[in-house]
């Protein structure tokens, strides 16, 4: 078993837990209240950057 | 308008204020992290700057692997550290900006029971993730329809013999597509034992990747050498067949702090 810890996580792995994961606050619930302040992130732009990276790392390896 | 925008990292317990204060954590871009405060709750905030984070550079930006890298580190940096201090923490997805602390105590006041009901589902514990990937330098073994098939080509004419090698890359390919799906559903059964919270993430479908499996893991603190042998447990099954198994964490309740309490994702 390999082990490791956040610090050690490759870009592709950090990024899809923080992008892809993570709470979002945009649910409509949200905005309703407080989305007029937020400045959120569009979620295809979310993906797509989602999708650099992956594309970039099946060029690396 | 502002040059100043506040990137809020994490919501946790207004009781651990004085304590993230005292860490003088750093955050992106090298802003300090301060906590705002709104009844029982904080956000845990730095100050950035308009000009990177409003809404249109940032999504730029967003697609440029050299500016996000060392920011998404950061992000997660914060939260880690913010998750050792505090004991539990509502991590949020990257890019949550606020144009101001009104902004964050109006979240706070309006999803206080939500934000307080997670944050005690999530206290004292932290996330794992754990990937059952095919290890290349192990080979799969050999079934018998397969050592058959290999014979059968040996010893026949050109011709048949290629059509006998396509019969055996399906059949290989076959074989392996339910092995992974066997191997993926013991891990499950096998984390659900010794997990308190087991959700199975969606793959990216490409077999260029090796991952056949991964999962992210819930486990309180003082259960992470048990999850270590239960992980442990699953890699001595699945290393004779090809696979091998990645454990990583801990890491702050990204997937579980944004599911609901039953478990479904929430909006």
């Amino acid at each position: 078993m390999k082990e490791f810890t956040p610090a050690d996580a490759s870009l592709l792995e950090l990024v899809d837990r923080l992008l892809h994961k993570g709470v979002v606050l945009a649910g409509e619930a949200t905005i309703s209240v407080a989305g007029v302040d937020l400045i959120y992130l569009g979620l295809n732009v979310v993906l797509a950057a989602v999708e650099t990276l992956e594309r970039a790392e099946r060029r690396a390896s | 308008m502002s040059d100043e925008l506040l990137y809020l990292y994490a919501i946790a317990d207004a009781a651990a204020s004085g304590a993230i204060v005292a860490a003088r954590l750093t955050g992106i871009d090298g802003g300090r992290v301060a906590p705002v405060v709104e009844g029982r709750l904080l956000g845990a905030t730095s100050v950035v700057p308009a000009s990177e984070y409003d809404e249109a550079p940032l999504n730029e930006h967003l697609q440029d692997l050299d500016w996000l890298a060392p920011r998404a580190a950061a992000h997660q940096d914060v939260n880690g550290r913010l998750l050792e201090i505090t004991g539990g923490i509502v991590p949020l997805a990257f890019g949550a900006i606020y144009r101001g602390p009104e902004g964050v105590r109006t979240l706070l006041e309006a999803r206080a029971t939500d934000f307080r009901a997670r944050l005690a589902d999530l206290d004292g514990r932290a996330e794992w993730i754990v990937s059952v990937e095919r290890a290349d330098d192990v080979p799969a073994a050999q079934s018998e329809a397969v050592r058959q098939l290999e014979a059968e080509i040996a010893d026949a004419p050109p011709g048949r013999a290629f059509l006998l090698g396509k019969r055996r890359e399906d059949v290989l390919r076959e074989e392996r597509q339910l092995s992974d799906a066997v191997i993926a559903v013991e891990a499950l059964e096998a984390l659900e034992a010794g997990a308190e919270r087991v959700y199975r993430e969606t793959l990216i479908d490409d077999a260029a990747l090796a991952a056949v499996a991964r999962f992210s893991v819930l486990v309180d603190r003082s259960h992470e050498a048990a999850l270590r042998d239960v992980v442990r447990g699953i890699e001595r099954a699945a290393s004779a067949r090809g696979y091998r198994i990645r454990l990583s964490g801990p890491w702050p309740a990204y997937r579980f702090g944004g599911l609901s309490l039953e478990g479904t994702l929430a909006g």
